[in-house]
């Protein structure tokens, strides 16, 4: 793996090749390609060191792909002992299914390959932001990434082991163990219509590279558009169920209130949803907090998404939230993937400035000043805010 | 990435178990007393920054200790409240942010393209009568976690961090230098490697 730059000029021509009909866009994107990719200390965040539990900064947020190695991770318990090759690893698919499979990773490599750009993003991402504090690790901005998936559908190997349509929830399992016997395995389903659509894919690559282990090598759930929490990692167990998986990790945590609660307070079990798609969101890449800006030319960029449609405007304001203008927004080149903005500030005056996006989505959904409060801070989709100071 | 500024640095503390029993029943905690509890019921699992990151009231303390006691973690009922109201003072609402550790991404438990271990059979055998004799009181004949943790997790990619704890100990963990060659460490890794083999077969 090269870790100096090689695979972000290559994600570079990938990036310019999908361009098509955004190339202009392209063309005041790509010094800030180029701008990240000459960042010399490339690190993740250790929002917690173990498990690893490691977000991106945000100036590496500016590029359509994230790289792998600045590509944030999330762990429950950490992953499982890296062994080279996987010679044990085989996929199992049974419960209410025809014919039981166990597959190698290269069988699994027969079937139809398909790729596309997919965010990740974790349901806690943001999760500092809410006030009253909630216990858990506190996420700051980068619990996010976008990264190019390559894999084969669910809906394929679900259909190869001849799915019966009693099936209402497919339940996946990851290789990872907890670490004391009394601590819930990380287990959870999801309904069987996201499960055949053909966007839900078992992931062996990322960003053209054989999946890393730490992102959950050899292969993983890819459901572009819906939380990280969806997105097993260390996959080896597919089961056909009736109903949702049981356990803490499916019936408790990443669960919502049904409807907007009082900060601060217990909601009933009853009154729990489970965290699906992402909410839309905008996040500003450069300039980052703490700059100091000397030009009368600032530009300002980063990238929106949202978990169904997509984004159709992204906002900025540099007076609180008084006025508004709106950025340059790039196409979305697939479902469930990112869209880079880029907006040019010109400020009239020396000054401290609070610089804020603001995203709006195809259903109408707007982000607001402050997410919605709920007990374990998911979905954190608050307008961004950095902070410069201008010295003209 | 050992976080410099956390309390716990000096945690390897000499309070007895006793004497942090006659602190609970008398007031509240001091510092050494709780270091030794949370050293001992928390960061089993843990890096220190799941604490020091949290800013939280203590009715939230006492609902986040009871379900990791409910997970597994060995405090003790009558450790729950005082161990929750030091907490509270020290990463109550109102405590400082504290700012997070960089991990460069060329370091070490940062591959980002898998390599890792591979299988040795023959110092497997050997490894699994070891670790019957010295591990497997603490952490289960399989394992997966008794009193002390799960063994087969990505700790056992980390050869360096590995032969290292076995050898000095750490927090609960005994040294077993002096009983143990390196190469017998070697030994019991390659037999929990193989195990962790089999978990990646599925069921």
């Amino acid at each position: 793996m090269d870790l100096t730059g090689k695979t972000s000029r290559r994600q570079l021509v990938r990036t310019g090749l999908f361009a098509g009909a955004a190339t202009a866009l392209w063309n005041v994107l790509g010094p800030q390609l180029f701008r990240a990719t000459a960042q010399s200390s490339r690190s993740l965040i250790a929002c917690l060191g173990r498990p690893q539990d490691w977000e991106t900064p945000r100036d590496f947020l500016s590029t359509f792909l994230t790289p792998n190695d600045v590509f944030f991770v999330r762990s429950h318990f950490g992953p499982p002992p890296l062994i080279s090759g996987y010679p044990g690893w085989r996929l199992t698919v049974d419960g209410i299914v025809d014919h039981p499979l166990r597959l190698t990773l290269e069988e699994l490599q027969k079937l139809e390959k398909v790729t596309l750009p997919a965010v990740l993003q974790c349901s806690g991402a943001g999760r500092s932001f809410y006030r009253p504090s909630v216990a858990g690790v506190q996420w700051g901005s980068g619990a996010v990434g976008n990264a190019e998936w390559t894999g084969v559908r669910l809906r394929e190997v679900l259909e190869l082991a001849g799915l019966r349509t009693t099936a209402k929830h497919i339940q996946l399992e990851g290789v990872d163990l907890p670490p004391l016997p009394q601590t819930p395995n990380f287990v959870r389903s999801i309904p069987v219509e996201r499960a055949l659509d053909p966007l839900t894919l078992l992931a062996y690559q990322m960003n053209g590279d054989p999946l890393p282990h730490l992102h959950g090598g050899p292969l993983r759930l890819i459901v572009p558009g819906w939380a990280g929490d969806h997105w097993i990692k260390w996959l080896r167990s597919i089961t056909a169920r009736e109903t949702e998986s049981e356990g803490f990790y499916m019936q408790t945590a990443y669960r919502i209130p049904r409807t907007p609660i009082s900060p601060g307070t217990t909601p009933a079990p009853k009154d729990m949803v489970p965290v699906m798609e992402l909410n839309v969101k905008s996040l500003i890449a450069a300039p980052l907090s703490g700059a100091v800006i000397t030009q009368t030319n600032v530009d300002v960029s980063g990238v929106a998404f949202t978990g169904k449609g997509k984004v159709v405007r992204v906002d900025l304001s540099v007076d609180g939230g008084k006025r508004w203008f709106q950025a340059d927004l790039g196409e979305q080149r697939s479902p469930g993937t990112w869209q880079q903005w880029r907006w040019r500030f010109q400020p009239a005056q020396a000054g401290h400035y609070q610089i804020w996006s603001r995203a709006t989505d195809s259903s109408g959904s707007t982000q607001p000043e402050t997410a919605i409060w709920n007990p374990s801070g998911y979905l954190w989709n608050g307008i961004d805010r950095i902070e410069c100071a201008v010295r003209i | 990435m050992k976080p410099a500024t956390l309390i716990f640095a000096t945690l390897l503390s000499f309070c007895s178990l006793g004497t942090c029993m006659a602190q609970v029943a008398s007031g509240p905690l001091d510092e050494t007393s709780a270091s030794r509890i949370v050293s001992r019921d928390c960061l089993l699992c843990h890096g220190e920054e799941m604490i020091t990151q949290q800013h939280l009231a203590k009715a939230a303390w006492v609902k986040v200790l009871q379900k990791m006691q409910s997970w597994g973690s060995p405090i003790s009922g009558g450790e729950i409240e005082p161990l929750a109201t030091y907490l509270a003072g020290r990463y109550g609402p109102d405590s400082a942010m504290q700012e997070p550790v960089r991990i460069p991404v060329d370091n070490s438990a940062h591959p980002a393209t898998p390599e890792g271990s591979a299988i040795q059979p023959g110092n497997a055998n050997h490894g699994a009568e070891l670790y019957a004799n010295h591990c497997a009181a603490c952490h289960g004949s399989n394992a997966r976690g008794k009193v002390g943790p799960n063994l087969l997790t990505f700790f056992l990619s980390e050869n360096a961090d590995w032969q290292a704890v076995v050898l000095d100990g750490r927090r609960e963990m005994p040294a077993w230098k002096g009983q143990l060659m390196a190469s017998e460490v070697g030994d019991i890794r390659a037999w929990l490697l193989r195990e962790a083999n089999e978990i990646y077969k599925s069921r």
